[in-house]
């Protein structure tokens, strides 16, 4: 933008329409400037113009032609096109163009600041030890490693250095509204970087925080919000006087009505409404959307809190020093409660009031309830519940992120290597314990890391998992051998050709799987990259983010290197001894497991069109109206829309296995 | 095994895992709506069951019998199955 200095006659026409200046010499304006569009605004400092041509809509339909009016302004720069209007104190700013701020009472940087950047948040751990610098680059991963990895002292210092250097980057004693930005309606806003297209309407006091909107995926900061030492990442909503104190709100996040986050982070299409949250670390897709509901010193991913759900981080001995995890896909119950610490394995519901500490983290797809005091697990059952199906499908829907470059990478895989294995590990030792306790037919309960398990029930809930096992092996070895069968159709192959098409290219996944809050991964991959980091083999976080992503990428292949580790050691044989007919097996057992397991969750399903479902409906009649009233408002079981894709998954899977079962016949 | 002998230790192990007096417990009465099974309690039957009789049964096929007289008949086909076998 070419500037010049403004002419004796637009400073005359200037004053003549209320305008001031410390030194009009400062100010410096574009070649097309018009003096019309400023009215009375106070300048000191240094200050620079853009064009003032067009005219900017205001909601109710009105419009009001861009320029600068009564307010006061200090050493800013303003891009093309701009509306400043009524801002009582607007001070080292550089605004972008179409950017729209109108009825605010200070807008300011006071001195320098990194704009929330490198805030210190206790997170997990009240008493400390945990603490997460943020920053606008932050994703699950690197805040995971960052968190939970303390025991790597070298990896923690590495990656401090890398987000200080980051941090010291964005420092500076000049804030930025980005182009076409609104802020509205807003009160005190101070030391504030606001990117293209955010709208900030109503807000109350933001302090020390970077707005990371985007273009493609704006952010939208709403009446009464009040929140110091932040960064809100692209896509995200703060609304109706929400109260936010040294967090970090990923990409795709809503928090709303009245909902309060202190030391907390909020990674991907988080959502929090009316509750609480403090020293959260809410991994992708948290969910709390009712009123007395307390997040507080854990660890959740894909979550979803029942209203009422509260934890305990304190015993009143050495103050609030205890963390629970909840590792990805748990529910907890209304009015369920956990004293910290506490591990619940993945995909897990917990239900009731417990007052022990457990580690179920062997058990995935668990119940956790309580009984008289006690907390008893009961494992797999989950895998059996309509409810943990449908999450798993819906999330990869929810997914509201629309910027490009998105932070947290997120693996939505239901069954992989990380469920399947801690399946695997489960099912065995349930049959360990079900043979420790043979001699023990009485007893009701076998304790296990805090919790009580039904002795009955350890031999029933070993199958489960064994039958999620022989759904996964079978889907990754018919995913597998797809390729080859579209490609060889119609065509004999030879087991050679079939040996060769189930040969990984590496073997980077046999070993433990671990979920990097969003990232399945092989912990020997994941420890490889640690390694790196601690070396400084890995130099900044743009080379750290990209090797997290090649291991993701990589998914597929590990996940058959995986796969097929288990299946030669099921075996007995190594691939090159396979024959068609352990190939059969595998297809066989998937497709019987499959239509067995689908069937159990339609078992499930159809307990919501039971009598006790009907409890309520056809209020004033008897049963003809309640069964009326009934299918009006739910409909029928056999119309249900995930019920019909239950159906459609085991006949696609039997036909699948059908065609696979042909083409291995024929080797 | 006697059909008479598969009903009389079904019953007590029905009245053992849910809490229920023998008595309550007659040949027609319904798992859910009669005895209050829920459905863990159902399963923790299917795995009782199996303990009392050293069977295997498959838990869809098991979970679909309503009542004590379909249980028994369940029962009562699979050890005449592995009687035969």
């Amino acid at each position: 933008m070419s500037l010049r200095k403004l002419t004796e006659s637009e400073i005359k026409d200037l004053e003549r329409q209320g305008c001031s200046s410390e030194s009009w010499e400062s100010i410096s304006v574009s070649a097309y400037f018009n003096p019309e569009r400023i009215r009375s605004v106070s300048f000191s400092g240094r200050i620079s113009i853009g064009r003032l041509e067009k005219r900017i809509s205001l909601p109710g339909g009105t419009e009001k032609p861009c320029g600068l009016y009564n307010s006061m302004i200090h050493n800013c720069s303003f891009g093309d096109n701009i509306c400043i209007s009524s801002v009582n104190y607007l001070a080292n700013y550089d605004i972008g163009e179409d950017v729209l701020v109108d009825n605010v009472d200070s807008l300011v940087v006071d001195g320098k600041s990194a704009f929330g950047n490198g805030t210190e948040i206790d997170i997990l751990n009240e008493a400390g030890g945990r603490s997460l610098k943020i920053f606008d680059r932050l994703s699950s991963q690197i805040a995971y490693l960052y968190v939970l990895y303390r025991h790597n002292e070298s990896l923690i210092k590495t990656l401090e250095t890398m987000i200080d250097q980051y941090v010291k980057s964005r420092i500076s004693a000049r804030g930025l509204l980005g182009r076409g930005c609104s802020i509205l309606n807003s009160s005190v806003l101070r030391n504030l970087v606001v990117g293209p297209y955010a709208i900030v309407n109503g807000a109350l006091h933001l302090e020390d925080g970077t707005i990371d909107s985007c273009t493609e995926d704006p952010i939208f900061i709403g009446e009464g919000v009040i929140a110091r030492h932040f960064i809100i990442l692209s896509g995200s909503k703060i609304m109706d006087s929400s109260i936010i104190e040294s967090c970090f709100i990923g990409q795709g996040v809503t928090i709303g009505k009245q909902y309060s986050a202190e030391n907390s982070a909020f990674f991907a299409n988080c959502e929090g409404f009316h509750g609480e949250a403090a020293l959260v670390f809410a991994g992708p897709y948290t969910v709390s959307h009712h009123k007395s509901t307390l997040m507080i010193a854990g660890l959740f991913s894909f979550y979803n809190a029942g209203s009422g759900t509260n934890q305990s981080n304190h015993m009143y001995k050495l103050g609030p020093v205890h963390q629970g995890i909840l590792e990805r896909g748990c529910k907890t119950g209304s009015y369920s409660y956990m004293i910290w610490p506490c591990r619940v394995g993945p995909f897990s519901a917990v239900i009731g009031k417990h007052g022990s500490n457990f580690d179920t983290s062997d058990f995935p797809f668990s119940y956790i309830t309580e009984k008289e005091g006690i907390s008893v697990l009961t494992p797999a059952m989950n895998l059996l519940s309509v409810g943990s199906r449908r999450d798993s499908e819906k999330w990869p829907a929810r997914d509201r992120r629309k910027s490009a470059r998105k932070l947290d990478i997120i693996n939505f895989g239901y069954l992989n290597p990380y469920t399947v294995g801690r399946m695997v590990n489960g099912s065995e030792k349930l049959l360990d314990l079900h043979a420790a306790a043979l001699e023990a037919k009485t007893k009701e309960f076998v304790t296990y890391k805090g919790v009580h398990i039904r002795r009955l029930m350890l031999k029933i809930c070993s199958r489960y998992y064994e039958m999620g096992v022989k759904v996964f092996l079978g889907s990754c070895l018919h995913a597998r051998l797809d390729k080859l069968s579209n490609r060889e159709a119609g065509r004999r192959v030879s087991m050679e050709v079939v040996k060769e098409a189930l040969a990984p290219n590496n073997r980077e996944g046999v070993c433990d799987w671990v979920d990097l809050c969003g990232l399945i991964a092989p912990s020997e991959s994941v420890e490889k990259l640690v390694d790196a980091v601690a070396d400084a083999k890995i130099k900044d976080l743009d080379e750290l983010s990209a090797e997290l992503k090649r291991i993701h990428e990589n998914y597929d292949e590990a996940e058959w290197s995986w796969c097929l580790n288990l299946l030669e050691t099921r075996l007995g044989v190594k691939l090159e001894d396979f024959t068609s007919q352990h190939l059969s097996g595998i297809v066989t057992d998937w497709k019987q497991n499959t239509i067995k397991l689908n069937n159990l969750i339609k078992e499930d399903a159809l307990k919501e069109y039971n009598a006790s479902a009907m409890i309520g409906y056809g209020i004033d009649g008897g049963e003809t109206e309640r069964e009326k009233d009934f299918i009006a408002v739910r409909g029928t079981y056999e119309d249900n829309r995930f019920v019909k894709q239950i159906e459609e998954d085991s006949k696609n899977v039997e036909e699948k296995a059908e065609a696979l079962l042909g083409l291995l016949d024929a080797l | 095994m006697e059909k008479a002998e598969v009903e009389a230790r079904i019953k007590k192990v029905i009245a053992r895992v849910l809490a229920l007096d023998e008595d309550e417990i007659t040949q027609e009465a319904n798992f859910i709506f009669d005895l209050g099974a829920d459905s863990m309690q159902s399963l923790e039957l299917v795995a009782a069951f199996e303990e009392e009789f050293d069977i295997e049964m498959e838990e869809d096929e098991a979970l679909s019998a309503q009542t004590v007289s379909e249980a028994v008949d369940f029962v009562a086909k699979i050890l005449a199955k592995a009687k035969k076998e």
